[in-house]
């Protein structure tokens, strides 16, 4: 039986299926019986579904144009 | 990086096109898409120093090279495996070599921590119940955004970039391993750690409403 820290250093491996044998089946063995871990893996699902859309990652055009200013004339 | 061949998107298609002639819109267009990871990943490769060099010499790569791309990846997977040559290159060449010491040890009071759990392996204190739980209405929340974006800026390079890579530029693993150097474990390590750290500033956020 897994216990809880084990689903906790395991939980992304399971929520992306990135797991073998019979792990998968253990994880799922740990999460019907414990609700506290239940909740941990579920957040972490939603952190993951969450967070990209937060994250914003594009440069202004500006920021764009004086990089490719560089780039055309180094140095 | 994976050789199979990707099809572009039309709209990908027509950009690859415009930039293959040289229009210059479309070349800051994928400068606003792209910097940001490439930055990232050269920091994750060859630390703060060279990262900015790195970039602008895979730019100048890109520009140069761009009308020899023959679609065989999908351009982003092109660029990201650029930037990622060019830093590792760099770092050959001036003999230095990047720790992952982000791989250590457990941070104290993260979900990893050891004394979160008895001997048994089992939880001290239950998991906190968040008040928000649909997706939805936590991206209304604009200063968890806030608190996100900042934490971001400030994971560890390895983290940070497979974290990127993955859950956002959903790379596959075995191309995460490729573009940074390190092994299929550590880069599982890596993305659930980062992970926690986020998860983490939204545990906080639940219950303080602040970062």
């Amino acid at each position: 039986m897994l216990s809880c820290k084990d689903v906790t250093h395991l939980a992304s491996d399971y929520i992306d299926n990135n797991m073998s044998g019979t792990l998968p089946w253990k994880m799922r063995l740990h999460l019907v019986a414990c609700r506290c871990c239940r909740r941990f893996v579920k957040h972490l699902r939603i952190t993951k579904k969450v967070v990209p859309q937060f994250v914003d990652n594009n440069l202004s055009e500006a920021d764009a144009e004086a990089i490719l200013k560089k780039i055309k004339a180094p140095d | 990086m994976t050789k199979t061949p990707t099809p572009n998107s039309p709209d990908e298609q027509q950009l690859i096109a415009n930039l293959i002639a040289g229009d210059d819109r479309a070349f800051c267009e994928i400068i606003t898409r792209f910097q940001h990871i490439m930055i990232t990943i050269a920091r994750a490769i060859c630390g703060d120093t060279f990262a900015d060099d790195v970039v602008q010499d895979a730019w100048m790569a890109i520009h140069k090279n761009i009308c020899k791309f023959e679609q065989r990846s999908s351009l982003k997977t092109w660029v990201i495996t650029i930037v990622s040559n060019e830093a590792k290159a760099r770092l050959r060449r001036e003999s230095r070599k990047v720790s992952l010491d982000e791989l250590d040890g457990e941070t104290p009071g993260s979900y990893l921590d050891s004394t979160q759990f008895g001997q048994d392996g089992h939880r001290i204190a239950p998991t906190q119940v968040w008040h928000i739980e649909s997706p939805e209405q936590l991206l209304e929340e604009k200063q968890l955004q806030r608190c996100i974006n900042k934490t971001l800026s400030i994971l560890p390079p390895a983290q940070k970039a497979a974290f990127l890579l993955r859950d956002i530029e959903q790379q596959s693993f075995e191309d995460i391993c490729e573009v940074l150097q390190v092994s299929a474990a550590n880069v599982r390590v890596l993305i659930h750690r980062a992970r926690l750290t986020l998860m983490q500033v939204i545990d906080r956020y639940q219950e303080t409403g602040t970062c």
